[in-house]
């Protein structure tokens, strides 16, 4: 019962907080840095508010999330846009996997990290999807997005094959479900999507796949049908709130040591450079595009979650709140250069 | 698929089977995998309950049935005593779901009931109730009395224990339920004199069953167990009962002050203030169910929250009452329905026909109009939650024979869950206040 009052308290901040104006901007846009440190401060190792078996109480609620945020990232994949054209911010994944392969191979050689060879592809490539997938929700990033996704699929592939083949499967089951069993309003296609999503999570968890996987397949069949196009509402306006539970209940179940923090902090400084690279440092700063996608944390706790290099968890937990952090003071910065103010 | 829509076609009922095929056909192909062993946990239940009843819903709908009859069997024939997809630790973690089910309905049911609603049925509810007091129970009670060679658990019993077990049968059989009529009426949209009188019914029943409930079980206990009658149990009982129906009037007018503050996301203000008034109700041990529906009338009448607070619990309604019926379904025991079935078809249909002659007294004596009085006993057949819960109280009251009273009470409750479902709806579309989908008689 504690679990899920805490779920429902978080939840209720996280509502608020995701409202537009001064406040959701600074709280719910790109706060991932303050969101991490939140959920590092109340739980187990921090100030004790949530406590070991309430952290475990909330991972059911957890997997949902995660899969409901692999579903909104599925639906945006798959939606139809008109004249679009991959630009560069599609390289981005790729680069970042590569850059992440050198720095976690050379932090593997100096032994300051564990890593076994064979993992090294999986944890380039799970790096890359979670920082080179970018912030923006617009049709510019969208190519972006999908190739993270791809590199995630490939990682997980990569890790446990089978893995890849239920993760597929209950997407495509789950977007069955909705369309056949949905009706033709948008309360049934609601009450079918609940019970799909928490299906797949519950089927993904015991069979120790990724939920957000199977969320995002399941997401991007349903982009083009009419219940996808009736769920849009719902999923915009839940996304913000949902990704605000997910990072500070992941951020509070994370252990992060010295190690973790230092192999993160080089994974950020690559990213960066990545980023900078790709997009033009100026035009990085300018437009916020440095930031991490909502679906970064999520997916790397997903996989986590599912055995595909669970080690990785803490380190990217740290780059991502930092290449966030970064990314709003840059942000911030150029705000203020141009008058107009935090 | 809500209830609100038309009556599902075949097409309609084909594609919702076929959707229920392809995760049965998941779950099987995962288990050959060897990916999963056992059960699937809670959250499996959950989403599986939602969509199993779903399809339920839609079967129910189409054979013209109402859609929680189907909830209901799907929950039953997915749970622990049909083909087992789901076990009864899976069941007992739903729990907690369905405590908040069970606490939007009870505050829908309450803001339903409106001044003008009241002041239309007071008189009405009033000598029905009253008459259903004074006839149900002790011949509900004379019923169990006389069905004693039928009932196995009682042999060993001497007379004055069998006596005080059958007044508690008898108060027993006076619960209603509240969730059934209010699922009927919600998908039916049904307005009218016999709405109007079956919400204040269910309602003033269920207040009254506490006390009387508290009352029976304590001449039970003296019979039974050889305790002398203790009055403070009484007392105690009115106290929770006061407590209960302050908290509810606070928090009602915590409802209205938020809901002029808050204009959007208030779907998750209710939940979030049902969990936190669940959670707290229950440390307090006050009457969960009485809380709610008084909040619920309190803010539908005492500040401006009402309608918005209706329409917010109907953007709920649906995908709850699914997972609150098919649960309900999941937890039923058909073990001593199949046992004793005679005894029970008998405790049915006496109950039955002493609700007809007890209603129709009340008719009598308020002079209703002819819909409710043609109609009005068919609305109160039903038992549910409440019938389960207070059975075990029952059980942990009374040690050793109480646990096969409670079961008893399951199997009937069973019948009347099912039946009373269909004879609510029989009774809404005879009275031609049904609007919505499968208003034809079935």
């Amino acid at each position: 019962m504690t679990s899920l009052l805490v779920l429902l308290g978080l939840l209720s901040v996280a509502t608020i907080a995701a409202r537009r104006g001064r406040f959701g901007e600074l709280v719910g846009g790109a706060a991932t840095p303050v969101l991490v440190l939140a959920g590092v401060a109340v739980g187990p190792r921090g100030l004790g508010f949530l406590t070991p078996s309430v952290v475990s109480g909330l991972a059911p609620a957890l997997d949902v999330a995660i899969c409901w945020l692999g579903f909104i990232a599925g639906l945006r994949a798959g939606a139809p846009i008109a004249h679009e054209r991959p630009d560069r911010r599609a390289l981005l994944p790729l680069l970042n996997a590569m850059l992440a392969a050198a720095v976690v191979q050379a932090f593997a050689s100096s032994g300051l990290w564990a890593l076994d060879g064979a993992a090294l592809p999986v944890a380039a490539l799970l790096a890359g999807a979670c920082l080179g997938a970018p912030a923006s929700t617009g049709s510019d990033a969208r190519f972006a997005k999908i190739v993270a996704l791809v590199a995630a699929a490939l990682a997980l592939s990569l890790a446990s094959p089978a893995s890849l083949a239920v993760v597929l499967g209950l997407g495509s089951v789950a977007a069955l479900v909705v369309l056949l069993a949905g009706g033709h309003d948008a309360s049934g296609t609601l009450i079918a999507v609940i019970g799909a999503v928490t299906l797949v999570a519950g089927l993904s968890g015991i069979a120790g796949a990724p939920a957000l996987l199977a969320g995002v397949a399941a997401g991007a069949i349903l982009a083009r049908s009419s219940a996808g196009r009736a769920l849009w509402p719902l999923a915009e306006r839940s996304e913000r709130p949902v990704r605000i539970v997910v990072t500070v209940v992941v951020a509070a179940s994370a252990g992060v040591d010295t190690g973790a923090a230092a192999l993160g902090a080089a994974l950020a400084v690559v990213a960066l450079l990545a980023g900078a690279l790709t997009l033009g440092p100026s035009h990085a700063a300018r437009t916020g595009a440095l930031a991490s996608s909502s679906l970064a944390l999520a997916l790397v706790a997903s996989l986590a979650a599912a055995g595909t290099a669970p080690t990785l968890l803490a380190p990217l937990l740290v780059a991502i709140a930092l290449v966030d952090a970064v990314a709003m003071a840059l942000g911030l910065a150029t705000r203020l250069r141009r008058g107009e103010g935090p | 698929m809500s209830g609100h829509g038309a009556r599902p076609t075949p097409v309609e009922v084909l594609r919702s089977a076929v959707a229920l095929a392809l995760v049965v056909g998941a779950w099987i192909a995962l288990e050959r995998l060897g990916l999963v062993r056992g059960h699937g946990g809670p959250l499996f239940a959950l989403g599986f309950l939602v969509i199993v009843g779903t399809v339920g819903g839609v079967v129910a709908g189409f054979v013209g049935l109402p859609r929680l009859v189907g909830y209901l069997i799907a929950g039953l024939l997915a749970g622990p005593a049909g083909v087992g997809f789901i076990d009864p630790k899976e069941v007992k973690a739903l729990s907690l779901i369905n405590a908040l089910a069970l606490a939007l309905i009870s505050l829908q049911a309450g803001a339903e009931l409106t001044v003008p609603v009241l002041r239309r049925t007071w008189r009405s509810v009033g000598f029905s109730a009253v008459a259903q007091v004074l006839l149900i129970i002790p011949l509900m009670a004379l019923v169990f009395w006389l069905a004693r060679p039928l009932i196995p658990f009682t042999h060993d019993l001497s007379a004055s224990a069998t006596l005080g077990l059958a007044v508690v049968w008898g108060t027993l059989a006076f619960v209603r339920s509240p969730a059934v009529t209010l699922a009927v009426i919600g998908e039916l949209r049904a307005k009218g004199p016999l709405t109007d009188w079956s919400l204040g019914v269910v309602v003033a029943l269920d207040v009254l069953i506490l006390p009387l409930f508290a009352a029976a079980l304590g001449v039970a206990r003296t019979q039974v167990l050889g305790e002398a009658f203790d009055p403070s149990d009484l007392l105690a009982i009115g106290h929770e009962l006061f407590a209960s129906f302050a908290a509810g009037i606070s928090f009602g007018l915590l409802v209205g002050v938020l809901f002029r503050w808050i204009s959007s996301e208030r779907v998750l203000l209710v939940v979030v203030l049902a969990y936190a008034v669940t959670a707290l109700t229950g440390y307090l041990h006050y009457d969960t169910l009485f809380v709610f529906m008084v909040a619920g009338c309190v803010a539908s009448n005492l500040t401006r929250a009402g309608p918005a607070l209706i329409a917010t619990t109907e953007t709920t309604s649906s995908v709850v009452m699914i997972v609150f019926f098919a649960t309900a379904g999941a937890k039923l025991d058909l073990a001593a329905l199949i046992e004793l079935w005679p005894v029970v078809l008998l405790l049915f249909a006496a109950r039955a026909a002493l609700t007809w002659l007890s209603v129709g007294l009340g008719h009598r004596l308020a002079r209703d109009p002819p819909v409710v009085r043609k109609n009005g006993w068919l609305v109160l057949v039903s038992q549910a939650g409440v019938a389960i819960g207070l059975a075990t109280l029952a059980a942990d009251a009374l040690p050793g024979i109480g646990r096969a009273l409670a079961s008893l009470v399951v199997a009937v409750v069973a019948l009347n869950e099912v039946l009373g479902a269909t004879l609510t709806k029989l009774a809404l579309a005879r009275a031609g206040e049904a609007r919505g989908a499968g208003t034809s008689v079935p």
